[in-house]
């Protein structure tokens, strides 16, 4: 009889659940990025969540505007924007974004200015021997302020003439290109997920 | 055993402050919200066979679960999130089990994690979470194992691996950390008299290359006492990881040790995943020093979005003089949708 209660109960609670993501890992693997909002934004005082979904709709939009990249399926599906606040102003968005590299995903949180610009980036998760190359203020500088269409002529030219002097070894130079690509479908998709969220919409198409 | 004073007292604490959050805390803000907002929420359905070699026995289970992630949040930031992970399990000869089952062909509705985690108002204040939780402690704290073949043997180390209570937890700039009291319940919320669970784990981040942790243990369950200090660590170089955690401490006076190995190596897009652990653990019976030794070769594949697959092999090399060696051939299939 108890059995039979319990199964009733969750067998209810089945099937008034309905699949909103799909992903490897059970969710208490969730961890929101604390230690990298609070680097990215010294003088927030607290941050608020926003998860919304990147489905298909968003892959056709990223596919749209960049026609060599993609999303793989770990980008699909349910995503966090977190949103900097010091006291109740919104002082502007982290969203972390995983790229598929030579040496495993490359997990990179981008803080973004209101107007959706670059504002800084930090890593995640980079096993790549050279990030500390990438890491350096004179490689983020280049970034910096940088919207979409700014961020697009990078792609062409991935800091080959900018980068050699700031280093040379194979690594780092990849590093730099999964980045670039990084932040570029970030902008793209915080852009088309996120649009009703967004504070300043004078930014949108 | 008599039970210390302070103990029943944090254990009526510990009940009581459960059922307050859950009635006037956690019911009134999830009515407030839109529940599908920042939800997440997926069923997962599993089958697993394990091939006990030594004893020419094979043994499955089914599980079937509900896996739910909410946040809740206000204008002014997160309140805090709330996880539940329900998974009715049906043994089916499964000779090795976890304690909470009856037998080996039970069935039971198993709680995995089930907590809201009440964020601090303060940058610098500690998180408090409530219900279900996960120990902290050693590698399995910071490295998701929950419905794998994957893990790193805490159940055996600790005696138990979640536990009904509460956690005091933060990540900060450069280190984060967890404390814990709980009931020492396992899956029952209500514990039986003089038990009781305490752990803390504080380390580097967990995300970095490297990490680093300390944990301390202290528990009391069914009238054994144990206590351990734990060191672990996890270097990852391109594709590869090493792993390791040493554990001293004893069983009722008893010393113990514990240490683990592990060297593993993901693929370019992480959907394969193989790894190789070695355990080695002593102890002290009848001022005797005995030991056990043994390894595990695995393998994970997530060949395709929903589906997980995995094998595992699991060999003694040497066991206690009262155990006989084990070899145990593991294999699931798991599907989320």
């Amino acid at each position: 009889m108890k059995n039979i209660a319990l199964y009733t109960t969750f067998l209810t609670c089945l099937t008034l659940t309905y699949s909103l993501d799909t992903r490897a890992e059970a969710f208490c693997a969730l961890r929101d990025p604390v230690a990298s909002i609070y680097q990215l934004y010294p003088e927030a005082t607290s941050f608020r969540s926003i998860v919304r979904t990147v489905n298909k709709t968003t892959r056709s939009h990223v596919i749209n505007h960049l026609p060599n990249m993609s999303l793989h399926f770990s980008e699909m599906g349910r995503h966090t924007l977190y949103v900097a606040l010091k006291n109740e102003k919104e002082l502007g968005y982290v969203h972390v974004r995983s790229e598929k590299s030579q040496w495993g995903l490359v997990e990179v949180a981008w803080a973004l200015n209101l107007d959706l610009s670059i504002h800084d980036f930090t890593f995640q998760r980079a096993r790549n021997p050279s990030r500390r190359f990438i890491e350096t203020h004179e490689f983020k500088s280049q970034l910096t302020g940088r919207n979409f269409s700014a961020m697009k002529t990078l792609i062409n030219q991935p800091f080959a003439e900018h980068a050699l002097p700031l280093f040379s070894d194979k690594d780092a130079l990849q590093l730099a290109s999964v980045v670039i690509q990084s932040g570029l479908k970030t902008l793209l998709i915080t852009e088309q997920t996120w649009k009703s969220d967004l504070i300043d919409q004078s930014q949108l198409d | 055993m008599t039970k210390p004073t302070g103990i029943t007292y944090l254990q009526k604490a510990i009940e009581l402050m459960l059922f307050t959050a859950t009635v006037s805390f956690i019911g009134p803000v999830a009515a407030l919200q839109n529940m599908d907002q920042n939800l997440r929420a997926a069923v997962d359905v599993s089958s697993k066979m394990v091939n006990y070699q030594s004893q020419n026995q094979t043994g499955s289970s089914y599980i079937v679960g509900i896996d739910i992630h909410k946040v809740f949040s206000h204008k002014n930031g997160d309140v805090g999130t709330l996880i539940l992970q329900a998974y009715m399990t049906k043994l089916d000869n499964q000779v090795q089990h976890p304690g909470f089952f009856k037998d080996k062909d039970d069935e039971q509705l198993v709680y995995r994690i089930v907590s809201f985690n009440l964020t601090s108002r303060e940058k610098s204040l500690p998180n408090l979470k409530l219900g279900h939780i996960e120990l902290p402690y050693g590698l399995e704290h910071t490295i998701n194992t929950n419905g794998t073949l994957y893990g790193f043997q805490q159940g055996s180390i600790l005696g138990i691996k979640a536990d009904w209570g509460m956690s005091l937890n933060k990540q900060m700039q450069r280190f984060e950390y967890e404390f814990s009291a709980t009931s020492g319940g396992g899956q029952d919320i209500s514990s039986d008299k003089g038990n009781h669970v305490y752990a803390a784990r504080v380390g580097s981040l967990r995300n970095n290359n490297q990490v680093f942790g300390v944990s301390v243990y202290e528990s009391s369950l069914q009238d054994i006492t144990r206590r351990r200090v734990g060191l672990d660590f996890q270097h990852y170089w391109r594709l590869y990881g090493l792993l390791g955690q040493i554990d001293v401490g004893d069983d009722n006076g008893g010393d113990v040790r514990h240490l683990m190995m592990e060297l593993n190596w993901r693929g370019p897009v992480e959907m394969t995943r193989a790894y190789l652990q070695a355990f080695h653990q002593s102890k002290n019976v009848a001022t005797q020093k005995e030991t056990r030794q043994g390894y595990t070769l695995g393998l994970q594949l997530d060949l395709i979005k929903e589906w997980d697959l995995s094998a595992q092999y699991q060999w003694d090399s040497h066991v206690f003089s009262a155990q006989s060696k084990q070899r145990v051939l593991s294999a699931q299939i798991r599907y989320r949708f």
